[in-house]
């Protein structure tokens, strides 16, 4: 199996890889130049953050009081987590209690996750394991 | 605040039927994107991530009729 991040120093050093995907999803398969991977799970993260934001509220939605484990989900969307974090200055208070807020949870939260497995999967691309290698070899 | 702001401030209200129909676009986008993360190829990737959509909707559905039947038993049952 061939090393793709060779060629680009940053994606050489697992911390900065590892802190791109997280901070920007995609990123990490776009700094390994594999850039139709990078784009499509870019928007799919996204779409899915933001149609969870749009459903649930992001008074609702971004709660790290009440809602702490679907928080701990959403922070691994990154900078999604930190523009929509700013967008809770301008909700309503107190939140409502609309059916749509649970909807609104598991969009987020998958996004979160589905970031997970990108930032994992970067790393396993860029670094594989010595059995890995040995097999290609 | 532009009116794109307003749109994710509050919740949207939504029809029991509507809300039910959202799992849909929440399968496509997972499937969409684990599937992006697992192809070698991404040409690959619509005909993977559409099996992988229709096993999530379809088991979802046995998970949902699975459940319905639970609850109507122990209701004939009470």
């Amino acid at each position: 199996m061939s090393v793709p991040s060779a060629d680009n120093p940053l994606a050489r050093n697992p911390v900065v890889l590892a802190i791109a995907a997280w901070l920007l999803p995609g990123a990490g398969f776009w700094l390994l130049g594999e850039r139709g991977r990078a784009i499509v799970v870019a928007a799919c993260i996204a779409l899915c953050f933001w149609i969870g934001l749009a459903l649930g509220g992001a008074a609702n939605v971004i709660d790290r009081n009440d809602q702490y484990l679907w928080y701990l989900a959403q922070m691994i969307t990154g900078l999604h987590l930190l523009i929509a974090q700013g967008l809770t200055i301008f909700a309503a208070h107190p939140p409502t209690g609309s059916k749509s807020v649970d909807l609104g949870l598991v969009f987020t939260g998958v996004a979160g996750l589905l970031n997970l497995v990108a930032v994992l999967e970067t790393l396993g691309k860029a670094f594989p394991p010595e059995s890995d290698t040995r097999e290609a070899e | 605040m532009t009116p794109l702001a307003t749109l994710f401030i509050d919740a949207l209200p939504l029809s029991d039927t509507a809300r039910l129909l959202t799992f849909l676009p929440l399968c496509v986008l997972v499937a969409a994107g684990y599937r992006a993360t697992k192809v070698r190829d991404l040409r690959d990737l619509p005909l993977s991530a559409g099996l992988y959509f229709l096993v999530m909707v379809a088991g979802m559905a046995l998970i949902g009729f699975a459940m319905w039947g639970l609850l109507a038993l122990v209701s004939a049952g009470s």
